[in-house]
C-alpha cells in the first residue's frame, strides 16, 4: 500500500463531511457547533461560532430564508431545527460582549465597490478585514440597499442600523447619493477605464445595470460574461455580483431565488476572488465547497426518535434561554461513525478512520519523531466488519493490513507484536504437529481433511469424530488428512515473506496428494485458501455435514435458545452459515439470531491476532459480543468459542452438539492453555499416526523427557507471560546439564535462565526425589545480557 | 550508582556452579542496539548473571516497550 | 569533594573524548565545512578537559581558547597541555571583546548553559562571518520533551530543546544556519554509562525517556550576520 493509496482511502472516510445544514447554508455556518454550544447552556460560544461565517448576524439571524433547514435531518423526526430562532438566541444570551472585527494591517491597494446593498457590504467587509482600502460607492442616501424595504417589524430599523455600523468602523470610506453614471469624467471614456484607473479592482454589485458598462463583454443573450467561479468580468480587475450575476446565463436569470444569505455569499466569493487578484495568486485554485452544495456525509437516524420542537416559531419568535437549550438540545448532531459504533477497537482510540488513517500515513512516512500508531496498527481484527457497515465501504482492516507489511518491510514491526503467534504458528509447521496422509493404503487423495491448528489444539477429539465422519460419509472416496496451520497468523502480522514460505510448504505436500478437495473446518483457513489458492476445490465441513450427515429432523437435546454467532471469517461466506443453520434446524436446536450476525458478524478478537497484540481492546472486543444476548453462545470456530468461554460466557461448539456427550454440559469447559495446546496437537498426530497408519512419532528430545509440576496457580502464570512448558523444559534441561544455575540458601530454590532464540526465559524451580521440577515461578525478558554475563 | 533495582531482596543467591554469593557488579544490558550498564547481582567467578523477577517485569519491560516505540 | 556530573573522575578515566557523543569525529566534520586557517582563533566554549583544543592544536595545526564553568576541568586540561590558553567562565558571560573570534565551537553544552544567552554572547564575540559550530542533543518529538526535563539537573536532558526552538533560537540571534545535519546514530554508539554513573540517573529511567522523546543528536553550523 502506496501513499497515494493511504490518501485515496482516507479521502472515502465521510465522517468530516460538513453536515447537511452547513453544505446547504451558502456561508457554512457551523450550525451543528452552534447547536451543540447552546444546548450547554454556552451561548458564547455559539455566537463566537456564528459571527465566524456572517457579517451582520442581527439582520441575518432575522431575515435568513434559512436553506439549512430544508436539508436537516430532523425533518422528517419532528421538524426541522429552528436554526434562525436559536441564532437570535446567541445573539440574545451571550454573557459576554464581542470584540472589534480583527483587521490586518493596511494595504497600499484599494478596491472600489459600486453598491452597497448586502452582497456590496459583505465585500467591503471581507476586504477591508484583509487589509485591503474599500471605498463604497452607493446610488442612495443611505447604505443597506434592499435591507430597508424589508419589513420593520420583522428587521427593526435600529437593529439594521447598529449591525451596519460596523462598516464605518472599519474605515470603509462610503460614497452615497452617488449614482454611478455613464460617463467616465477626469478625461477619461468611461467610467469603468476611469475607475480602473484609480482601483486596483472594482466589484459591480449595483442591480442589472450592464447596458451602463459598454467595456464589458455580453454573450449572446445580451448578459455581461461572467466566470461562474470567480465572478471575473472581461476585464480582469472588475468582478460583478448582485443583480448582474443573477441576470447573467450562467445563473438561472431571473427566476433565480433572490435572499439575504444568497447575497451576503457573493459578496464573500467576489471578495475572495478579489483578494486573490490583488495578491496575485490563482483565483480558481481550490475554490471547492464554495455557495451551496449536497454534503456526502451519512447519518444514520434509525435510532433517533421523533421529536417536535417545543415552540413553532417565525422570524420573530424568541426564544427563552431554557426554550433555546431545549431546542438546540433536538439537534441530531450529524456524523457519520457507522463503523466506529460496531468496532470496540475504532472506538477504543477515539477517533475515525480519517483520522486513523492520517496517523498510519504519518507513521509509516515519518523519518523523525515518535511513531504512535504501532500498536493501534498490530491491533485491528482485519474482520471486515467496518467496510461493511460503512457507507463508502472503507476497509481498516486492508489499511492495517498494509501498514503491517509496511512495517515489517521497513524492519520497524517491534519484534514482540507477533512472536508468540508466529512460534505457535512455526510449531504447528514443525514435525509435531504437520502431517500429510493419504488414506490408509492408498497413495492419493480424492478429498483432505484439514481440521487446522487451533481446532486441533483445542478439541482434539472431535477432529478424530470429524475425520472418521467423513469416511464414512464420503465411501467412494479417498479421505486424506493433513495437519498443519493454514499460515493466517503470518498473514496477518503482515510476515510475507514467512506466509510465502508456509503456502508454499503447503503446495509441496498438497501436490503430492494428488491435488484432492480441501475440507475445511475452521473458516480463518477457509478464508487463506479461498484467497491464495484459488485453483483449489474448498469446502467447509459443515456443508459437506448439512449433505451427508443426518437428514431427518430430531431432537438431540432439551436446550433453551443458543445465541448463534458466526465468526467473522464467515462473513460473505452464506453458504456455510447456511449450512450450519440447517444442521441446527435437523438437529431440532432452537436458535437466536444475535442483532450483528452473518455479514454484519463481529470478531472474538482472535482475528488479525488483536487477542496478542493489545489484551485492553480485546477484552472489551469480547465483552462486547457476549453482553449482546444473555442466552448460552453457539459458534462454529474454535476461538471464538474458546474466547468467549475464557471471558466467563456459556459457550459451545457446535461440534459439542453434534459429537459431544448429551450428558455432559459443555458450555463451561474453559480451553486448554497454550502448553496444552501443543500437547493436543502432538498427541492428536501421534494418535492418528498410530490408529490409522500404525507408525510412531519421531523421537522425542532430551528436555521434553522432562517431568514438571505445576501448581495453578504458577500455570496460569506462565500462561499470561505466554510462556509455555516446554520453554521451561528447556531451561532447566540446559541448566541441569551446564550447571549454571543459581541457588538460593533460604529457600533451596534453583534459578536458572536460557535463550533459545530471542526471549530470555528465567526459571525458579526444586528438583524432587522422583527426578521431576517443581516450578515456583517462571518470567522472561528480551533485552540481551551483554559481555558481563555468561551466554 | 542509585538503587534504581532492589538487589536487597535476592542477596541469598549464589552461583550454584561456583558455590560463592553472587555480588553486586556492572552488566551490560543491550535491546535493539541500545546498550548500557545497570548494576546486578552475578557470580564474580564465571559472571552469572541474575536479573530479578520485578526487573524483568517492570523496568526491563517498560525499556524494551520503548525502544520498540509502540 | 563532590563533583559535578561532568567533573566526576570516571570521564577522565579513559580517553576525554567520550564526554560527548561521536568523540571528535562530528569536529573534524565541521572543520571541513569551514575555511578556518592557521591564523584563526577558535573558542571552544565548555571545553571541559581540554580534549578537543589537543586535536585542534595537534592535528589541525589550529589555535584554541578554552573556557569552562569547571576549575577541576580546567585544572586537568592545564596539566595535559600547558600550551592552550584555558580560563574559567561561563558561557553565558564570555570574558573576550566583541568581534575577537573566528570561530566558535560547542560540543554538546548548548543545553548546559542558558542557550539564549550563551548564544547572543558568542554572537558578540564572534567576528562577522565567523562560524558556530554546535552538535548537541536535541528532541526529536516535541510533544513528549517534559519527559526529559524531569531528569536531574547537572546534564543536558532537561534543558533539551527541538530542532525547531534550537534554529530560531540561532536565527534571531544574529545567525545564518548553514548546515543542519541529524547525527542520532552517534547516540546510540555513545555509552551512557559513564554519564549515569556520575549523575545517579537510572539507566532505565534515562532510556525510556529518551527513546519517548526521542532523543537524537545534531550537528550545525551557523554563521554570523
Amino acid at each position: 500500500m502506496n501513499q497515494k493509496e493511504l490518501r485515496e482511502q482516507e479521502n472515502r472516510c465521510i465522517q468530516e463531511q460538513a453536515p447537511a445544514c452547513s453544505a446547504a447554508c451558502p456561508v457554512h455556518v457551523d450550525v451543528r457547533g452552534m447547536t451543540a454550544a447552546i444546548a450547554k447552556g454556552n451561548f458564547d460560544d455559539a455566537q463566537e461560532l456564528y459571527r465566524k461565517s456572517i457579517p451582520f448576524p442581527q439582520i441575518i439571524s432575522r431575515i435568513c430564508d434559512q436553506p439549512c433547514q430544508k436539508t436537516c435531518l430532523r425533518k422528517d423526526l419532528g421538524g426541522a431545527i429552528e436554526i434562525a430562532a436559536l441564532e437570535r438566541a446567541c445573539l440574545d444570551f451571550a454573557g459576554r460582549d464581542f470584540p472589534a472585527v480583527k483587521q490586518l494591517a493596511r494595504k497600499s491597494k484599494t478596491v472600489a465597490i459600486v453598491g452597497a446593498g448586502i452582497s456590496g457590504l459583505t465585500a467591503a467587509y471581507d476586504l477591508a478585514r484583509k487589509g485591503w482600502g474599500v471605498v463604497l460607492f452607493e446610488a442612495s442616501g443611505q447604505i443597506g440597499g434592499g435591507l430597508w424595504q424589508t419589513a420593520p417589524d420583522l428587521l427593526p430599523r435600529d437593529v439594521l442600523i447598529d449591525d451596519l455600523k460596523i462598516i464605518e468602523q472599519m474605515g470603509i470610506e462610503i460614497h452615497l447619493n452617488s449614482p454611478i453614471g455613464r460617463t467616465g469624467g477626469n478625461g477619461h471614456g468611461t467610467l469603468l477605464a476611469r475607475m480602473s484607473h484609480e482601483f486596483s479592482a472594482i466589484y459591480l454589485c449595483a442591480g442589472p445595470v450592464a447596458s451602463d458598462f459598454h467595456d464589458l463583454k455580453l454573450d449572446g443573450n445580451g448578459y455581461v460574461t461572467i466566470d461562474p467561479v470567480t465572478f471575473q468580468t472581461s476585464i480582469e480587475n472588475v468582478f460583478a455580483g448582485g443583480d448582474i450575476l443573477r441576470f447573467s446565463t450562467f445563473a438561472n436569470n431571473e427566476n433565480l431565488h433572490h435572499s439575504a444569505i444568497l447575497s451576503l455569499s457573493e459578496g464573500r466569493r467576489a471578495a475572495i476572488s478579489i483578494d486573490r487578484y490583488l495578491q496575485t495568486v490563482s483565483l480558481s485554485a481550490s475554490r471547492f465547497f464554495e455557495g451551496q452544495y449536497t454534503t456526502t456525509l451519512f447519518t444514520n437516524t434509525k435510532k433517533i426518535t421523533p421529536q417536535p420542537p417545543r415552540l413553532q416559531t417565525d422570524l420573530s419568535t424568541c426564544y427563552r434561554p431554557d426554550e433555546a437549550v431545549a431546542e438546540a438540545d433536538r439537534c441530531i448532531q450529524c456524523e457519520c461513525m457507522e463503523c466506529v459504533h460496531v468496532c470496540a477497537y475504532l472506538e477504543h482510540y477515539q477517533a475515525y478512520p480519517k483520522r486513523y488513517i492520517r496517523e498510519i500515513y504519518n507513521n509509516l512516512s515519518i523519518v523523525m519523531g515518535t511513531r504512535h500508531s504501532n500498536q493501534f496498527i498490530n491491533t485491528c481484527a482485519l474482520c471486515g466488519l467496518c467496510a461493511e457497515v460503512c457507507p463508502t465501504n472503507l476497509d481498516m482492516g486492508q489499511i492495517c493490513k498494509g501498514a503491517r507489511i509496511e512495517m515489517v518491510k521497513q524492519q520497524r514491526m517491534p519484534a514482540s507484536a507477533h512472536d508468540f503467534a508466529l512460534r505457535d504458528m512455526a510449531f504447528s509447521n514443525g514435525e509435531k504437529f504437520s502431517l500429510t496422509k493419504n488414506p490408509p493404503g492408498t497413495n492419493v487423495s480424492t478429498y483432505v481433511f484439514f481440521p487446522g491448528c487451533q481446532l486441533s489444539a483445542s478439541y482434539p477429539h472431535y477432529v478424530e469424530k470429524a475425520y472418521s465422519f467423513l469416511k464414512e460419509s464420503l465411501p467412494e472416496e479417498k479421505v486424506g488428512l493433513m495437519l498443519r496451520c493454514c499460515g493466517a497468523p503470518a498473514d496477518w502480522a503482515g510476515q510475507e515473506a514467512l506466509f510465502a514460505e508456509s503456502n508454499q510448504q503447503f503446495l509441496t505436500e498438497y501436490e503430492k496428494m494428488g491435488n484432492p478437495k480441501l475440507i475445511l473446518a475452521c473458516s480463518s483457513c477457509y478464508q487463506i485458501y479461498k484467497k491464495h489458492f484459488p485453483q483449489i476445490e474448498i469446502t467447509s465441513f459443515w456443508e459437506i455435514y448439512d449433505q451427508f450427515g443426518p437428514q431427518t429432523e430430531r431432537r438431540i437435546t432439551e436446550t433453551p435458545p443458543l445465541a448463534l454467532h458466526d465468526p467473522c471469517s464467515t462473513r460473505y461466506e452464506s453458504k456455510i452459515q447456511d449450512s450450519v443453520r440447517n444442521i441446527l434446524r435437523k438437529n431440532g436446536i432452537e436458535i437466536e439470531e444475535l442483532p450483528l450476525n452473518r455479514e454484519k458478524t463481529e470478531c472474538c478478537s482472535y482475528g488479525g491476532l488483536m487477542w496478542l497484540a493489545n489484551k485492553q481492546v480485546a477484552e472489551k472486543m469480547i465483552q462486547g459480543r457476549v453482553n449482546q444476548s444473555q442466552s448460552d453462545y453457539l459458534t462454529y470456530c474454535a476461538m471464538c468459542r474458546d474466547f468467549f468461554s475464557k471471558n466467563g460466557k456459556r459457550s459451545l461448539h457446535l461440534f459439542d452438539l453434534l459429537f459431544g456427550k448429551l450428558e455432559t454440559d459443555y458450555a463451561l469447559t474453559i480451553a486448554p492453555d497454550f502448553s496444552r495446546r501443543h500437547e493436543n496437537r502432538a498427541r492428536l498426530k501421534e494418535k492418528f499416526l498410530k490408529e490409522q497408519w500404525s507408525e510412531s512419532m519421531p523421537e522425542t528430545q532430551d528436555f521434553e523427557k522432562i517431568h514438571l509440576i505445576l501448581t495453578d496457580s504458577v500455570k496460569s502464570q506462565i500462561e499470561n507471560r505466554f510462556i509455555l512448558e516446554e520453554d521451561i523444559q528447556k531451561v532447566i534441561a540446559n541448566a541441569e546439564k551446564s550447571g549454571k544455575r543459581m541457588f538460593n540458601q533460604t529457600t533451596n530454590h534453583y534459578l536458572a535462565y536460557f535463550k533459545p532464540a530471542s526471549v530470555t526465559y528465567w526459571v525458579e524451580y526444586s528438583p524432587q526425589e522422583n527426578g521431576a521440577f517443581e516450578i515456583h515461578k517462571a518470567y522472561s525478558h528480551r533485552m540481551e545480557i551483554g559481555r558481563g554475563a555468561v551466554k | 550508582m542509585s538503587d534504581y533495582v532492589d538487589l536487597s531482596k535476592e542477596k541469598n543467591w549464589m552461583c550454584a556452579n561456583c558455590n560463592v554469593p553472587l555480588v553486586s557488579g556492572k552488566v551490560d544490558i543491550s535491546y535493539l542496539g541500545n546498550s548500557f550498564q545497570v548494576n546486578l547481582l552475578k557470580c564474580p567467578i564465571c559472571n552469572l548473571v541474575l536479573v530479578p523477577e520485578d526487573l524483568a517485569l517492570g523496568k526491563m519491560a517498560e525499556v524494551e516497550k520503548s525502544l520498540e516505540d509502540k | 569533594m563532590t563533583f559535578t556530573v561532568y567533573e566526576h573522575p570516571i570521564w577522565l578515566e579513559s580517553e576525554p573524548a567520550s564526554m560527548h557523543p561521536e568523540g571528535f569525529k562530528i569536529t573534524e566534520r565541521a572543520l571541513k565545512h569551514c575555511n578556518i586557517d592557521p591564523s584563526s582563533t577558535i573558542l571552544d566554549v565548555g571545553c571541559g578537559a581540554g580534549s578537543t583544543l589537543n586535536i585542534l592544536q595537534n592535528e589541525n595545526n589550529l589555535q584554541g581558547i578554552g573556557i569552562d564553568p569547571s576549575a577541576n576541568l580546567l585544572s586537568y586540561a592545564h596539566q595535559m597541555n600547558a600550551n592552550i590558553w584555558l580560563t574559567q567562565a561561563f558561557a553565558e558571560h564570555l570574558p573576550l571583546a566583541n568581534e575577537s573570534i573566528d570561530a566558535v565551537i560547542s560540543e554538546c553544552t548548548l543545553s548546559l548553559f542558558n542557550a539564549k544567552k550563551a548564544i547572543q554572547e558568542c554572537q558578540r564575540i564572534l567576528k562577522p562571518n565567523g562560524y558556530f559550530i554546535v552538535s548537541d542533543l536535541y528532541a526529536r518529538d516535541p510533544e513528549n520533551i517534559d519527559k526529559l526535563k524531569e531528569l536531574p539537573g547537572g546534564t543536558s536532558f532537561p534543558r533539551v530543546m527541538d530542532q525547531e526552538k534550537i534554529i530560531r533560537l540561532i536565527m534571531i540571534n544574529g545567525f545564518k544556519i548553514s548546515i543542519w545535519q541529524d547525527c542520532s546514530d552517534a547516540l546510540r554508539q555513545f555509552s551512557l554509562d559513564k554519564l549515569t554513573e556520575s549523575s545517579s540517573i537510572d539507566p532505565f529511567d534515562l532510556i525510556i525517556r529518551a527513546a519517548k522523546a526521542k532523543l537524537g543528536y545534531y550537528f550545525l553550523i551557523a554563521r554570523k550576520k
